[in-house]
């Protein structure tokens, strides 16, 4: 099994799903909280992932990231190197695909948080950001897991974004599923399968694990 | 400047000063402005029918909601003024508010619930807000306040494990633990059954004056607002139509919509005298009447006595033996004719009106200044206890 391909798309996809709660949350606080009425623009651009084939995204990023932008040139000019073919490079496209992934169910269970709650808290002399680390976020566990569970999941099955931005460098950008392409192509099909047997098993568990918690009252108490 | 003048309050109360418009997309509007003193422990009742916007000027006063122009002023604070870009968020109003549902933070234990807002003070926190009043030193300790409310065992417990009852008096004690100076009652007994409604509302008259919090109500409730208000501001279609004691304005309504929000009945201010047997005495401006009794009181109660006036009867002489307990003399100060109903009103110590039918009137010779006797069934006066 090629456990260097394995170790690539686990570190890809912790660190993914790092920058998704780093960034996702305020994103979803934004989306749900702001008064903007132009919102409905950054949701759907947020979304676009979910219908465009990884290709295209890939197709843009590479561009973007690459020597013909100002920011793939200014990346290069600082790091020595661009950021094309490199795990940086594969982590920015990674966290644009798999953005709705987290985003969406964070938005989803911030909106469901009754705003009177929100209300009470303001009126005890509560901050608005203090109200939504004390109120809205332990009453959004659930939806914060499931963001969480579906982007670590989501990345760690790409493969057209990889492809295009990472192109298949063994230990920098070839992750599971390309190297799964790759036995396939030499007509390895022990190797392909092998590791595909061990992404199903391993995406089946975290999400009937995710299912189950999400069933347990302790998450989010009822009425 | 007679608005300044009213702002003047006493030396313990508070003025609240209230002049905002808010329009609404669905093209209801909001257009209220009212002066009024706030005393220690006392009760403002915003009254009126539902939809008229009594609700949305006390999200108004919470700041909740922004008001499209006007000033929001509490004591020497000014809350809001759109023409000088003035904002104070609820976070800085230092109030209490408890809203028609407990709405208690379903994941924190009771306890946790109401010391929420304690030690909280917002980094932007006004200096002026400590001349209103002190807040260093609350009057009543949490502790106390949950013994007052009969909460105090329930600490450890969430607010699922909890009944309707329970749950909105840990909400009060939410709101009044971190000494408010201004409380917001946002219909708080109306989700409750009979008996849970009238404790609560007792337990709450007492709370507010024990700690001097002065508290404003909103209430579509006559019995709610007769038992607790001490001033009140009539609500119609998003204006404040009037302002002033409980007793003034159902004794005087400024006009007849404020008198068909109010409710048909004659509302007079009355006092226990004696009980016995079922029957109540009680005193009107000196004059005794007879009462059924649906509710103990106790001699020297204050009550509102409410009577209808198709309840009150007029007599030429006095009958002989009838079951009629209250037999008043009378003058007739004036007859209004309502299509063939002719409302007639007397004067027989306090002012009340009767209903009588047109052929009634002609065949009594009824006229202004004629001396009559009103009739009034023990049984057609109810009484409301003022709490």
């Amino acid at each position: 099994m090629d456990w260097s391909a394995i170790w690539l798309s686990v570190r890809l996809a912790a660190a993914t799903t790092l920058v998704l709660l780093a960034t996702g949350i305020p994103l979803a606080y934004w989306i749900v909280y702001s008064p903007r009425r132009w919102k409905f623009l950054v949701e759907a651009v947020v979304a676009l992932p979910l219908v465009l084939p990884p290709t295209v995204l890939g197709f843009y990023v590479l561009i973007a990231i690459g020597p013909l932008s100002p920011v793939g040139r200014a990346y290069a000019r600082v790091a020595g190197h661009g950021l094309p073919f490199t795990f940086e490079g594969l982590l920015i496209a990674s966290v644009l695909y798999s953005m709705p992934f987290a985003v969406q169910p964070f938005t989803a269970e911030f909106a469901s948080v009754d705003r009177r709650l929100l209300e009470a808290s303001w009126s005890l002399g509560v901050s608005r950001l203090a109200t939504f680390r004390r109120v809205v976020i332990p009453l959004s566990v659930r939806g914060l897991v499931t963001g969480i569970v579906l982007s670590f999941a989501h990345t760690l099955g790409e493969f057209g974004v990889v492809l295009m931005v990472g192109g298949n460098l063994p230990g920098v950008t070839r992750t599971v599923s390309i190297s799964i392409y790759d036995s396939v192509q030499s007509l390895d099909y022990a190797a392909a399968s092998r590791t595909s047997l061990l992404l199903l098993i391993v995406s089946f568990v975290i999400l009937a694990s995710t299912y189950s918690l999400q069933r347990s009252v302790w998450l989010k108490p009822r009425h | 400047m007679a608005e300044a003048a009213s702002l003047k309050a006493g030396p313990d109360g508070c003025a609240l000063h209230l002049a905002v418009t808010q329009r609404f997309a669905a093209g209801f509007a909001i257009d209220a402005s009212f002066d009024i003193d706030l005393r220690p422990g006392s009760i403002l009742v915003f009254f009126g029918p539902s939809g008229a916007g009594k609700t949305t000027i006390l999200r108004l006063v919470a700041g909740l909601e922004r008001p499209d122009a006007g000033t929001i002023q509490f004591g020497d604070e000014v809350w809001c003024d759109t023409t000088r870009g003035l904002w104070q968020p609820p976070q800085s109003r230092h109030i209490g508010l408890v809203f028609q549902d407990p709405t208690l933070f379903p994941h924190l234990t009771v306890r946790r619930n109401i010391t929420y807002g304690i030690g909280v003070r917002p980094r932007s926190d006004p200096a002026p807000s400590e001349r209103v009043r002190p807040r260093s030193d609350p009057v009543l300790s949490v502790a106390e306040i949950e013994r007052m409310l009969g909460i105090g065992d329930l600490g450890n417990r969430y607010p699922r494990a909890l009944s309707g009852g329970e749950a909105q008096r840990v909400a009060l004690a939410r709101a009044l633990a971190p000494d408010p100076r201004l409380l917001l009652l946002d219909e708080p007994f109306a989700a409750l059954d009979a008996p849970a409604r009238v404790r609560l509302r007792r337990d709450v008259r007492t709370l507010l004056q024990t700690t001097g919090t002065p508290a404003i109500l909103v209430t579509h409730d006559r019995t709610e607002a007769l038992a607790m208000g001490d001033t009140m501001a009539v609500v119609i279609g998003g204006r404040v139509r009037q302002v002033g004691a409980v007793d003034a304005v159902f004794g005087r309504p400024a006009d007849a919509g404020i008198a068909a929000a109010l409710g048909i009945d004659a509302v007079l201010p009355a006092r226990v005298v004696a009980s016995s047997g079922g029957v109540i005495e009680i005193s009107v401006n000196d004059v005794r009447l007879h009462v059924a009794e649906r509710e103990p009181v106790s001699p020297g109660d204050l009550v509102h006595a409410c009577i209808r006036a198709e309840d009150v009867t007029i007599e030429t002489r006095a009958s002989g033996q009838a079951s009629t307990r209250n037999h008043l003399d009378a003058r007739i100060v004036s007859i209004a004719s309502e299509g063939p109903i002719d409302r007639v009103t007397l004067d027989c110590g306090f002012a009340i009106d009767a209903l009588i039918t047109r052929r009634s009137r002609e065949e009594l010779q009824l006229a202004p200044g004629a001396r009559v006797t009103a009739a009034i069934k023990a049984t057609s006066v109810h009484l409301v206890p003022r709490l």
